[in-house]
């Protein structure tokens, strides 16, 4: 029994705790900058982990299993949350976004890590969700669909969006702070 | 929506995939195709690659909290889901020892058997219950809050509450540990030298409340952790008492490089948790032991 739980806890040790760091980091982002959140978050995420960690088939995507329990926490939070810091876009249909982006193109050399930090919080938390996990952690869309718990179908459609909507954002941004755009002629 | 509009669209979903590196050679055959005819798309494209690199940039500079892995680990072991390393030499400690008294205790029965005596024997047997918690266990209780909300929320940057804020916040029934607790700041405040008392609150950690006081000097932080008693928890007469002070019988021990003193008060358990060596945090503990425990009588 003994031997079991410290062949458990090495286990664990091995293969779920060296992704502390970048759990944290997802979350700092999950929810717009928190760092106590985030914390707080990674820490209930573990412990779940542990929990659960004899349900965990051995060696498979321990990483991906770690984020399904963290986005899971996340939602919790969320619903938990009295009062949620979100500059939303939702007055803009997808047409919308798209049809903004028409033509004009962002100079990425040029934004500095608060600039698309920000962009990135001003997205729903859907969108920041799916970026996070296809673009900045670069989970496959079937990984992001199973850590989600939603179709693949949906992952590709709502990453779309979020994508635009996050070059959307940074276009306001850029507006806003004066950071120049560059408009290109279309091809017809 | 024409056929354009979903060339487009499907298009789109393509350059998305694309850039998740998820496309068919086929698929990457017909983005080619397209960009080649549209190159304002394939500045698009390569403005989206290089936005995905900005932000996977932005996100892994973000600074990490010093004692994450370290609270992490805490918190696993302070739920007794695990035993810590010092804890499983425990269990064997305690198999060892009840070996040894059933050899001591044979050997007891075959003196009386030969000397044929019906005199009771003197028999001091240490309670070796499974739902009883080790005086390490116990004792991480105090140092899982002390590492939680001083280590971990603090950072070192303690806010100074200043004396009459921090005894209001101790008299409300707040944060789910009721009682009046506002006459514990004078007593930390005059008792304890080693650090002038900054905090106190009552906070919540891993569903468990707790009244906690901070003193810091320079670079040292000392917890004075308060919290209600659950099962299995007692620091009374059990082995290893570091020294006892008024009858009040404390213990101590050292988790990753912190000290923490601790006993039991009735209904509640009293630590102090510090950075001090471990003489110091003892004499701290023994500084407040006696009015602390007078003043949780009282609640």
């Amino acid at each position: 029994m003994l031997f079991r739980k410290d062949h458990k806890k090495r286990e664990f040790e091995s293969e779920a705790l060296p992704h502390i760091d970048e759990l944290y980091r997802t979350a700092v982002r999950l929810l717009n900058g928190n760092r106590e959140g985030a914390s707080d978050l990674v820490q209930d995420a573990f412990a779940q982990a542990w929990k659960s960690f004899d349900r965990y088939e051995k060696r498979t995507n321990c990483r991906a299993w770690l984020y399904s329990i963290l986005m899971n926490k996340a939602k919790h939070y969320h619903r938990r949350a009295a009062t949620r810091k979100v500059i939303p876009l939702s007055d803009h249909s997808d047409e919308n976004v798209l049809d903004n982006l028409e033509g004009k193109i962002i100079r990425p050399e040029t934004i500095r890590d608060e600039e698309i930090l920000d962009a990135l919080n001003r997205l729903s938390g859907e969108f920041r969700e799916v970026i996070l996990l296809a673009d900045v952690q670069e989970f496959a869309y079937r990984e992001v669909a199973e850590i989600l718990e939603i179709p693949i179908g949906t992952v590709m459609s709502r990453l779309s969006r979020a994508r635009a909507s996050l070059r959307e954002a940074l276009l306001h941004y850029a507006k806003e702070y004066g950071i120049n755009t560059v408009r290109v002629k279309k091809t017809e | 929506m024409n056929r354009s509009e979903n060339d487009n669209d499907t298009m789109r979903l393509l350059l998305d995939k694309h850039l998740s590196r998820e496309t068919t050679v086929e698929e990457d055959r017909q983005i080619e195709a397209w960009l080649a005819e549209h190159p304002e798309a394939e500045k698009e494209l390569r403005e989206m690659e290089q936005i995905r690199s900005v932000l996977r940039r932005a996100v892994s500079n973000a600074p990490l909290p010093e004692g994450l892995p370290a609270a992490v680990k805490s918190d696993i072991i302070g739920s007794n889901l695990i035993l810590s390393q010092s804890s499983s030499s425990f269990r064997w400690y305690y198999a060892a020892a009840a070996t040894l008294l059933i050899l001591v205790g044979g050997w007891f029965f075959l003196q009386e058997l030969q000397n044929g005596g019906t005199n009771d024997l003197p028999l001091i047997v240490e309670n070796v219950d499974d739902q009883l918690k080790s005086v390490d266990q116990v004792l991480q209780v105090g140092f899982n809050d002390h590492l939680r909300c001083a280590v971990t929320h603090y950072k070192g940057d303690v806010p100074n509450y200043g004396l009459k804020k921090m005894r209001e916040k101790l008299s409300k029934d707040g944060a789910g540990i009721k009682g009046d607790f506002s006459d514990l700041v004078p007593v930390v405040e005059e008792k304890i030298k080693e650090g002038k008392l900054l905090v106190a609150h009552k906070c919540r950690f891993g569903g468990r409340y707790y009244v906690h006081m901070l003193l810091k000097d320079e670079g040292q932080m000392i917890s004075v952790v308060i919290t209600r008693k659950e099962e299995g928890e007692s620091l009374v007469n059990r082995q290893g008492v570091a020294r006892t002070v008024s009858d009040i019988q404390i213990y101590q021990t050292a988790m990753e490089g912190y000290e923490i003193a601790g006993f039991d008060a009735d209904k509640f358990l009293v630590f102090v948790v510090s950075d001090l060596s471990e003489q110091l945090n003892l004499h701290v503990m023994s500084s407040i032991a006696e009015p602390v425990m007078g003043v949780l009588k009282t609640i």
